[in-house]
C-alpha cells in the first residue's frame, strides 16, 4: 500500500481509527457482558469466545490496512529510506 | 471470611490492564526477551521482581485479614516443572517470545508474533497428545508434591490456604513482608543493563548522574522500541514513554515502580475475583478446540480454564491501546526483525518466521508440560510465594542464558 507523507491526511486516518477502536472497544465489552451475564459457568464457551475475538481481529485488520499508509518511523520521526 | 466471583467478562478488563502496562514497559518486543536471554538488559526481572514485592504482602495482610482469595499455586511435580522449565526457556530465548507477550506483540501489530501464535498452538497440541501416554502421566506424577507455598498447602479448589503445622495466616503475612523486601532488594541492587556502571541503591543514595555507557543503552533501547512505529510529537506522552521513562536505568524510579505496582495488586484483585494470571492455557484450549477435542488433556482444560481466554483477548487489547494511543510502537504487520536475531541469522523474514514458530512451539510446549508459564507460574506463583514457581523460574533462567549464549553468542 502506498505510504501517504501529506500530513493533515494522515492526522485525518489517524483520528478515524482511535473513533473505529473507541467504538469497537465498547462493543466488546457489550458484547462480552451480553454473553456471560447471566452465564454461571467457570469456563467460557468456544463461542462466547469467538464472538469476542472476531471483533478484535476485525479490529487488528482495519489498523493493519489504515496505518500501513504510514511512513515506518524511530523514535517518532519518519526513517529515511527502506525499512530494514 | 469474604469471598466473591466476578462474572466472566471482567477477565477482558483485567488483560486490558496488564497488556497495556506490558506493553508500555516494553514487554511485547521479542527484542526486549532476546535480550533478557542475553543478559543484556534484566528489564523483565526487575518488573516482575517489582511487581511481586508490592502485592504479596498486600494480598497476605489481607488474608491474614479474613479476605479469601482463589489461590492456584501450581502443583510441585518436581520432573515435569524442571523439565518444562527448562523447554520454556530455551523456546524463549530462540523466539524471544513467552505465552502472554504473544498476545502483546499481535497487538503492537508484530508480524513474527503470527507465526509465534501458530507455533504455540502446535507445542499445546503436542502436550495434548503426550499428556495422556505413559511418559506425559509419569512426567505429572513423579515427586509430586502438591500445591505448596512458602509456610502452607493449597487444597485444591479452595479459597484458603492450610499452614504448615504451628504458622497462622499473620504468620504468612510476615513471611511475605520479609519476602517482599528480598526481592525489592535484589531489584534494587541489579543493573537493568549489562555494563551499566551502577545498580539504583548507588545511584539513588550517592545522586550519581547517568553514565554515557546508560545514556547510549537507553537510546539503544528506545531505537529498537519505536522502529518501524508510528509517529509522534515531541511533546507527546508517547515521547516521554519511549525515550525517558521505560527505557529507564533505575527501575525504582516512580514510572517503573508505579507500572510494576498496577500489574502486581490487578493480579491480587483478578485472585480475588475469579483466579489467577495466566496466559498458555487458553493455547490448549485453542489446541483442543480445533485439533484435539477429545482428548484426556482437553476434556481437563476445558472444565477448568475460568475466564483465561477472556483474560488474553484482554490482554492482546490492552497492548493495542496502549501502541495505537500511548507509545505509538504500533507497526501495522510490516517485516519488522528483532535486531539480536538480525545481526546473529541476517534479515531473511522466512527463517526469522522459522524461528518464530519453532521457538514458541519449544517454549509453549514446556510450559504445558509445566503447567504454566510467564504469567502463572512466574507472576502468579511468585506472588503468590508458591514453590513450584521458584523451580520453574530457575530452570527457565538456566535454559534462557544457556540458550542465548550459544545462539546469540560473539563470534
Amino acid at each position: 500500500m502506498a505510504i501517504i507523507y501529506d500530513q493533515k491526511k494522515l492526522q485525518q486516518l489517524d483520528k478515524t481509527f482511535k473513533i473505529i477502536f473507541l467504538i469497537g472497544l465498547i462493543v466488546i465489552f457489550a458484547v462480552a457482558i451480553a454473553e456471560t451475564q447471566n452465564y454461571n459457568g467457570f469456563s467460557p464457551t468456544a463461542s462466547q469466545v469467538a464472538t469476542v475475538g472476531y471483533i478484535v481481529i476485525l479490529l487488528l485488520i482495519i489498523a493493519a490496512v489504515i496505518y500501513s499508509q504510514f511512513p515506518p518511523s524511530v523514535l517518532g520521526k519518519p526513517i529515511k529510506g527502506e525499512l530494514q | 471470611m469474604i469471598t466473591f466471583t466476578a462474572p466472566l467478562w471482567v477477565g477482558i478488563l483485567i488483560g486490558f490492564i496488564i497488556g497495556a502496562a506490558a506493553e508500555a514497559w516494553g514487554i511485547g518486543n521479542p527484542e526486549t526477551l532476546i535480550r533478557l536471554a542475553k543478559w543484556e538488559d534484566r528489564l523483565f526481572v526487575d518488573c516482575i521482581l517489582l511487581g511481586v514485592a508490592i502485592a504479596t504482602p498486600v494480598m497476605y495482610g489481607l488474608y491474614a485479614a479474613g479476605v479469601g482469595f482463589h489461590w492456584s499455586p501450581k502443583a510441585l511435580y518436581l520432573i515435569g516443572v524442571g523439565l518444562g522449565g527448562l523447554l520454556f526457556g530455551i523456546g524463549l530465548a530462540i523466539s524471544g517470545y513467552f505465552p502472554g507477550s504473544t498476545w502483546m506483540a499481535l497487538g503492537e501489530g508484530r508480524r513474527d508474533a503470527i507465526y509465534a501464535v501458530f507455533g504455540g498452538l502446535v507445542g499445546a497440541a503436542a502436550w495434548t497428545a503426550l499428556f495422556q501416554t505413559p511418559a506425559g502421566q509419569w512426567l505429572v506424577n513423579t515427586l509430586n508434591f502438591g500445591s505448596q507455598v512458602i509456610g502452607a498447602t493449597h487444597p485444591a479448589g479452595k479459597e484458603y490456604l492450610v499452614p504448615w503445622s504451628g504458622l497462622t495466616p499473620l504468620d504468612l503475612f510476615i513471611f511475605s513482608l520479609i519476602y517482599a523486601g528480598v526481592l525489592f532488594t535484589i531489584a534494587y541492587f541489579l543493573p537493568r543493563y549489562k555494563g551499566g556502571q551502577h545498580s539504583c541503591i548507588r545511584a539513588t543514595l550517592k545522586g550519581e548522574k547517568i553514565s554515557d555507557f546508560e545514556r547510549a543503552k537507553r537510546l539503544d533501547t528506545a531505537m529498537y522500541l519505536t522502529y518501524g512505529g508510528l509517529p509522534y510529537d515531541d511533546n507527546s506522552v508517547a515521547k516521554k514513554l519511549n525515550e525517558y521513562w521505560a527505557v529507564e536505568s533505575n527501575v525504582t524510579r516512580f514510572y517503573m515502580l508505579s507500572v510494576g505496582g498496577i500489574v502486581g495488586l490487578t493480579v491480587v484483585a483478578e485472585m480475588f475475583m475469579h483466579q489467577i494470571f495466566g496466559e498458555s492455557t487458553t493455547y490448549s484450549w485453542m489446541a483442543g478446540h480445533v485439533f484435539l477435542p477429545d482428548f484426556k488433556y482437553s476434556q481437563i482444560v476445558f472444565k477448568g480454564i475460568g475466564w483465561e481466554p477472556f483474560s488474553d483477548i484482554g490482554t492482546l487489547l490492552g497492548s493495542f491501546f496502549a501502541a495505537i494511543f500511548l507509545t505509538r510502537r504500533f507497526t501495522a504487520f510490516r517485516k519488522n526483525i528483532p535486531p539480536s536475531w538480525q545481526k546473529r541469522f541476517g534479515d531473511n523474514e522466512a527463517i526469522r518466521a522459522l524461528g518464530a514458530f519453532g521457538g514458541t512451539a519449544l517454549m509453549m510446549f514446556g510450559a504445558r508440560m509445566a503447567n504454566g508459564c510467564a504469567s502463572g507460574h512466574i507472576l502468579s506463583g511468585l506472588l503468590q510465594m508458591s514453590l513450584s514457581g521458584w523451580e520453574f523460574l530457575i530452570m527457565v533462567m538456566i535454559g534462557m542464558l544457556v540458550t542465548a549464549r550459544i545462539v546469540y553468542g560473539e563470534r
